[in-house]
């Protein structure tokens, strides 16, 4: 067996690592999901498709459909070429590098391997996913079985070479990285950043795509076509669609195999370079003096405790991964505040102070997940030191409490200053009533969130504890606020003291919850930890 | 030449401005055990990945199993079997998955590899865990199933890097035990690095002392002992590596109050 496909055959093992000792019932995962979904084109897309009122549109305006087949595949792009590098990231765990060198395989075949069991998934799931398209195609503008194969085979070709620079990128990252644990923290950094991109540009394509204007669609399509996907785009919708863009055929095809054959070649010619153990160049971090922040801290808060806040805020501080969850977090909490006032306020006209709170609940918790949900992560061997100690673990969860109040402090100043943006015209009062809102929401989630990793101790980011925990805390501080919500609204008419009362309930109710349910949380959690073997 | 399994002409690499390995000439003969003993950052393990031709000397080169590190890199890698120092390990694979991988990627045949796979998990008493992912394994059982990687296409020459430093007391026994079966009976040559001077006095026919990227002495335990005046590998390394033991007061002295 040649040496590539036995590294493919390894990777797609680690893929699908998950149904180790179950492999049929990962044929019937992915085949039963598959057919409901052909089961839905067939019976609801089809139909709408062969309606007159969406043949007569597309006929009309078919620049529509282009720019829809631009943006899908623009998406579809970015989407292959980002997914496994984040996952990767994400994971940075050191690889048997060594063990792969040490047998005689060349690096090339490593790449190639890789690239191929991922490539197969990612094609196989970009073609199930543009089968609407493929329906499209055939019924309003009766393409051949042979111009649909072509279509087939271009999304398939862009999608190997967004795969195909993504674990060219994976290899060069983690080999600068992937070997030291600094480097493996840059790493997850990364990630971080990378997911960050991720999602304003899916989030925020999502709200641009719906309301653009045509003119904004026909110069973004103008943009997208100097893309790869771009000129996929522009093949299909010349041979298919009819319709002829700015840039001719023979260019796009020229463009595009110039394109794959380059990326392809620098790539093959260049992975010998990535994967070596050359050692990479160490940073030594020398730390002369303390920064004057941790003096300060351990002035206003005296004694073990004030050690505590230190120790977690050095560990906060020292750790990149944990500045970019900072980064994140303002950065998110700003967009999401910004995206979602601006849209609920529009539907939602003179209540804005209700919208800003509702936002408000929903925006917080997740900063609080990122910035102090780590408690347990970086190993369970801290926290026997910590049992060790006299009145440790108590010591422990209230440093890394106040450390995370801390730190979020200014992400939390940012919601009201956002909305002071958004509306310049509201009330003192009322930015004053949102700060609060938030600030006290800050203090309840965080212990929420610190409770919760106390009573049910993660030790891995990936581990189904983690997931359990998120999901525990997402149902706490997310769902619960919104059945209080909906059900105060939903409970009749207003009470007799007024809606100016009603809505002061709602604004208030989940964040009065969130503090009895934090500290509740927070005080098992001291308590379980404390005892548990 | 044809009894020597590892030869190594001024074998020297160099990182940026540090000597790693400096003018290195050794010679292994097959069959032998032999025993790279040296403190930490001593130049062991860039030894052995040039050895293994894992990476390439600044200059010099080594004849192993008869093949140029250089110019024979997959000869060279064909006929040894390496277990890291820190190796990675594919954690989302069973121990069953991972030796078949790395017997294909040595292209040992299906049906013996399948074999030799079952027999090794046996030998190192995994086979009721075979089917786990390795993620679930405790590092001793993770070295066990790398030591057993390192051997499953039955290599002429095996590099072991601080083989039973993880290992429990039976398993290392059981390691040790098969290190010396598989010199004596197997005719294999095994280049050991070892930070435990008893497991190198117990294996190792010769061994050769490394500090600061300099070979400072080879030869049998007891000629080193000789040679240093000492009644100990240990104390002969300590004498060789220029390294001083402690007095008691000293060891003791932190526990003074500062100011009296």
């Amino acid at each position: 067996m040649a040496d590539w496909r036995v590294i493919a055959e390894n990777e797609l093992r680690l893929m699908t690592s998950r149904f180790h000792n179950k492999r049929k019932l990962l044929i019937a995962v992915v085949l039963v999901p598959t057919a409901i979904y052909f089961y839905i084109i067939n019976h609801f897309l089809a139909p709408f498709f062969s309606s007159p009122e969406v043949k007569t549109m597309l006929e009309t305006f078919p620049s529509i459909l282009v720019w829809v087949l631009h943006f899908l595949l623009f998406y579809a792009f970015v989407m292959a070429a980002f997914t496994p590098l984040s996952g990767t990231l994400r994971e940075a765990t050191a690889e048997p590098i060594e063990v792969l060198l040490s047998t005689p395989i060349k690096p090339q075949h490593v790449l190639v391997g890789r690239f191929i069991a991922r490539s197969l998934i990612y094609i196989m799931g970009a073609i199930i996913l543009f089968a609407p398209l493929d329906v499209l195609f055939y019924i309003v503008y009766e393409s051949s079985i042979l111009a649909l194969i072509v279509v087939n085979c271009l999304i398939a070709v862009m999608v190997a070479v967004a795969v195909w620079i993504s674990i060219l990128s994976i290899s060069i990252i983690m080999s600068k990285f992937g070997k030291t644990e600094r480097g493996r923290d840059i790493a997850k950094a990364l990630n971080l950043i990378l997911a960050l991109l991720l999602f304003i540009f899916l989030y925020g394509s999502g709200w641009f795509s719906g309301s653009i204007s045509p003119e904004q669609a026909s110069r973004l399509t103008r943009v997208l076509e100097y893309l790869p996907s771009g000129w996929v785009a522009n093949i299909i919708s010349e041979i298919v669609i009819g319709v002829s863009p700015e840039i001719p055929l023979y260019v796009n095809i020229g463009a595009l195999s110039i394109f794959c054959a380059s990326v392809f070649f620098i790539g093959y010619h260049a992975a010998g370079r990535f994967y070596s153990l050359e050692p990479v160049e160490t940073v030594k971090v020398t730390v002369i003096k303390e920064n004057f922040g941790y003096s300060f801290i351990r002035k206003i808060i005296p004694g073990k405790l004030g050690e505590l806040t230190v120790l977690h805020f050095k560990e906060f501080a020292r750790y990149m991964e944990s500045l970019s969850r900072f980064v994140y977090g303002l950065a998110i909490s700003v967009f999401i505040l910004y995206m979602m006032a601006i849209s609920m306020s529009k539907t939602s006209q003179g209540m804005d102070i209700l919208v800003y709170s509702f936002v408000t609940v929903y925006c917080v918790p997740f900063i609080t997940l990122l910035v102090a949900g780590d408690i347990t992560i970086r190993g369970k061997e801290k926290l026997w030191i910590f049992r060790h100690a006299p009145r440790g673990i108590l010591l422990f969860v209230l440093g890394k409490y106040i450390q995370s109040i801390i730190v979020q402090l200014p992400i939390v100043i940012a919601v009201p200053l956002t909305f002071h943006f958004l509306n310049p015209n509201l009330p003192m009062k009322s930015l004053i009533e949102l700060a609060l809102i938030a600030f006290t929401l800050l203090f309840g989630c965080t212990a929420e969130i610190i409770g919760i990793f106390c009573l049910n101790p993660a030790f891995k980011e990936k581990s189904a504890k983690y997931t359990i925990n998120t999901l525990i805390y997402v149902a706490l501080t997310m769902f619960v606020p919104m059945f209080i919500f909906f059900g105060i609204v939903a409970s009749g008419s207003p009470p007799e003291q007024g809606l100016e009362n009603l809505l002061t309930i709602i604004r208030w109710a989940p964040v009065g919850l969130s503090l009895l349910l934090g500290f509740t949380l927070m005080f098992l959690g001291i308590k379980n930890l404390s005892r548990m073997e | 030449m044809t009894d020597i399994a590892i030869l190594t002409k001024d074998l020297t690499k160099i990182f940026g401005h540090i000597t790693a390995v400096k003018n290195l000439n050794l010679e292994v003969k097959k069959g032998e055990t032999f025993g790279l003993l040296g403190p930490n950052g001593a130049g062991k393990t860039t030894t052995v990945r040039m050895l293994n031709a894992i990476i390439k000397p600044t200059s010099g080169t080594a004849i192993v199993a008869g093949y140029d590190i250089l110019k024979q890199p997959d000869m060279v890698k064909r006929n040894t079997g390496l277990l890291p120092e820190t190796p990675g390990i594919y954690e989302k694979l069973t121990a069953r998955e991972f030796l078949i991988f790395i017997g294909k990627l040595y292209d040992v045949e299906r049906d013996i590899l399948e074999d030799r796979v079952g027999d090794l998990l046996k030998i190192f008493e995994l086979e009721n865990r075979a089917d786990d992912l390795l993620e679930s394994y405790s590092r001793g059982m993770k070295q066990k199933v790398l030591i057993a990687a390192a051997l499953v296409h039955d290599p002429s020459i095996i590099f072991l890097d601080e083989p039973t430093a993880t290992l429990d007391p039976a398993s290392a026994r059981m390691v040790k035990d098969m290190i010396k079966l598989l010199s004596e009976k197997a005719d294999k040559t095994i280049f050991l690095c070892t930070h435990i001077l008893p497991v190198a006095t117990e294996l190792c026919d010769r061994v050769g002392i490394i500090d600061r990227g300099v070979l400072l002495d080879v030869g049998t335990p007891k000629e080193l002992m000789d040679k240093t005046g000492t009644e100990s590998l240990e104390d002969a390394f300590i004498k060789l590596t220029g390294r001083e033991r402690k007095e008691a007061a000293e060891l003791l002295e932190w526990r003074e109050p500062l100011h009296q």
